[in-house]
């Protein structure tokens, strides 16, 4: 472990904070922070040397020198005059504003309690899904989160709840570390999107970690929407813990950023608890996108989904590592993952790691990992019915990718993923 | 009377094993030739050739379809100028619909024999009528091309895009192989409904069985890579009854020589 210059950056600035604050609430004082910085030092930042990151390299990440304080409230304000239009999707409820949250409006189900927003309390259970010595970039968001965003959904939501993650990069390269906890009552039901957007030409470097509580029959879809082109570093961490029969499916839609990084950690704690991750992922240039999938089977008959698609072009790279533990109690386990990659160019990259522990006997349990080229078959049937190269390729390239987010039950989210993923493959272009 | 088809003299290999030792056909317009032979003796390549599938050595000969040189077009090319392979494997292709296929392919076609392109109401039109035809439910127009349909189902759309896309010169590589009766008469029907003075057809196949349904001008038997004997319908009827052993005798007195 090498300690970078961002460390001692963000040490120094964590003591400054301690000296400069005052001891209420969620300031550096809070027992859970000084836990984080302390984990954060003792851990510093991965290198490739770290399983975790041996394809991803952080290097370029940790270069810029960013600023680490959060914006004051009267840059928010100014902040709140400059945010992007988000044409196509449904306006914000929430603004997540380099870490600050920022209500639009909420709906009627959902309850938001925030420091600065509501002057709440940090949630009794903030830091045990995501425990702060588990990873760097937990530790650090535990320990430099403004505030702390507690969500709570309650009855069934017809509507989607839209959180916009903003992070500010107009004047400097910034870090913004936002924080949001989430808890679906018992029988709840909710729909959450979270986009993800950059503001400026500066590098940034934004470390969302979210905290996501289902109680027993709940039920929540979420949406990571990645698909602002930019030159920014995006990691995301969400940790979800699921009651019994509560489900979860997580739809992922990685197109744009510099680096991304998605961590999607799953327990299933209670029988009957069920989860779906899908992944649709096109990168090129030098774009890097990194899934990271753990799903724990804790409790017997429960059922994990899993099926990320990739194209990469030009020399991108994309990982996959999904992990998949099934405890020796966890019997009648369904466990299945796919990862299944195009590479469109030779220098382009595809990295596939299943790692599965089981521990129980009762268990069905699938994986499959492939990467190939387009079929030629297929490509051959259309040309031969006098449909033009270029675009028998398009069509392939996004039927395959559009697959993982057919089950988007939301229809017009789910027409505005098939015109992202059109557009990024092509196929309105070379339309004949 | 004009040849749609001029094959002289075609030698192909396929990684280095040569298929075809120099195959000489001529199809004229509004013509059915069969061409039959036994497992082995180059039909599927010959198919493959003439629709433009890679991976395919033209060593000696050429093609020519309408005067034009066959070999050096595209696949899409050779579709836009009124070839039609009818697939002995047809391909699934998962997420892209048989609507999208089929009316991007008709309006190329269309575009290429200077027709306006249809409209996706006017398509459906079209398609369903065809459709019907052949027996297919006009709700697999929203299936993925091809998409868990049975064997017997890809055959009847192969004949459906045919219907559809109305060429010049339709190629039927095998199509009668898997079928039960039935689903055969539904084929030869659709086929039979297309025949025009304009229309030539190549129907490749292993069995005569076809042949009673789909009448042949012309019979070819294509045996280790050669055309060794030509002739009229009865031809079928022959080869019905003995097979294809008595021709060994024969082809190989035809062709050791010509090796040599």
């Amino acid at each position: 472990m090498a300690t970078t210059e961002l460390q001692t950056r963000l040490v120094e600035t964590f003591h400054r904070w301690l000296q400069e604050s005052n001891h209420h609430r969620w300031s550096p004082h809070h027992p859970l922070r000084r836990i984080a910085l302390e984990a954060f030092q003792k851990m510093g930042f991965p290198t490739s040397r770290h399983e975790d990151w041996k394809y991803t390299s952080l290097a370029p990440v940790l270069r810029p020198a960013y600023r680490i304080e959060p914006p004051s409230p009267a840059e928010t304000s100014s902040l709140l005059s400059q945010l992007p239009a988000l044409e196509s999707l449904p306006g914000p409820h929430i603004w997540m504003l380099t870490g600050i949250p920022v209500v639009a409006s909420l709906p009627p189900y959902v309850r938001l309690d925030s420091l600065l927003y509501s002057d709440g309390e940090v949630p009794p259970w903030l830091g045990e899904i995501l425990r702060p010595d588990a990873e760097t970039f937990i530790a650090l968001n535990t320990a430099f989160a403004p505030d702390v965003a507690t969500l709570s959904l309650a009855g069934q939501a017809k509507e989607i709840l839209h959180i916009a993650v903003v992070t500010s990069a107009v004047e400097e390269p910034q870090l913004s570390q936002p924080r949001l906890c989430l808890t679906l009552e018992p029988e709840a039901r909710g729909r959450v999107l979270l986009s993800f957007h950059t503001l400026g030409s500066y590098p940034s470097l934004t470390n969302f970690v979210a905290e996501v509580r289902l109680a027993p029959n709940s039920d929540l879809e979420l949406i990571l929407w990645q698909t602002e082109p930019s030159e920014s570093f995006l990691i995301t961490t969400v940790g979800a813990e699921l009651d019994r029969s509560a489900r979860l499916t997580v739809w992922t839609l990685a197109l744009g950023g510099a680096l991304i990084r998605n961590n999607l950690y799953i327990r299933l704690a209670a029988p009957g608890a069920e989860t779906q991750l899908f992944g649709a992922t096109m990168v090129s240039g030098q774009q890097i996108v990194d899934h990271r999938t753990q799903v724990e089977h804790q409790a017997e008959q429960c059922l994990s989904n899993q099926l990320y698609k990739s194209i990469a072009d030009a020399q991108a790279t994309v990982t996959f590592t999904g992990r998949i533990y099934v405890h020796p109690r966890a019997q009648k386990t369904n466990a299945y993952q796919s990862h299944r990659a195009v590479l469109l160019s030779e220098k382009a990259t595809v990295n596939a790691r299943p790692q599965l522990e089981i521990y129980a006997d009762d268990v069905r349990c699938t994986h499959g990992a492939t990467v190939g080229s387009l079929d030629e078959d297929a490509l051959f049937y259309m040309r031969s019915r006098g449909i033009p190269l270029d675009y028998a390729r398009a069509l392939l390239l996004h039927a395959f990718l559009s697959e993982p987010l057919k089950s988007l039950s939301d229809a017009a989210l789910w027409e505005y993923a098939d015109i992202l993923i059109a557009e990024r493959t092509h196929l309105q272009a070379v339309k004949p | 009377m004009d040849n749609i088809l001029i094959i002289r003299n075609l030698r192909v290999a396929v990684e280095g094993k040569e298929i075809l030792h120099g195959v000489d056909l001529e199809v004229r317009r509004g013509e059915v030739h069969a061409i039959m032979g036994p497992n082995g003796s180059g039909k599927s390549t010959l198919a493959a050739v003439l629709a433009g599938r890679e991976g395919y050595d033209i060593l000696e000969g050429e093609v020519l379809y309408n005067g034009m040189n066959l070999l050096e077009m595209e696949p899409e090319e050779r579709a836009r100028a009124g070839l039609f392979l009818a697939f002995q494997y047809p391909v699934e292709i998962p997420g892209v619909t048989m609507a999208t296929f089929l009316r991007t392919a008709l309006n190329e076609i269309r575009k290429a024999r200077g027709q306006e392109p249809l409209d996706p109401i006017a398509f459906l039109k079209i398609a369903r009528e065809r459709m019907s035809w052949v027996g297919i439910d006009p709700e697999f127009l929203q299936r993925g091309v091809n998409e868990s349909f049975s064997g017997g189902e890809k055959k009847r759309n192969e004949i459906f895009q045919l219907l559809l896309l109305e060429p010049q010169l339709a190629i039927l590589d095998e199509t009668d192989s898997g079928l039960d009766i039935d689903a055969l008469k539904v084929v030869a029907s659709g086929v039979n409904r297309m025949r025009s003075p304009e229309r030539s057809f190549v129907v490749i196949t292993h069995y005569q069985r076809l042949l009673n349904y789909i009448v042949p001008d012309v019979v070819h038997v294509l045996y280790d890579g050669r055309i060794v004997r030509s002739g009229g319908k009865e031809l079928a009827l022959q080869l019905e009854e003995r097979g294809y052993d008595w021709l060994r005798a024969e082809g190989e007195e035809l062709v050791l020589p010509s090796i040599s």
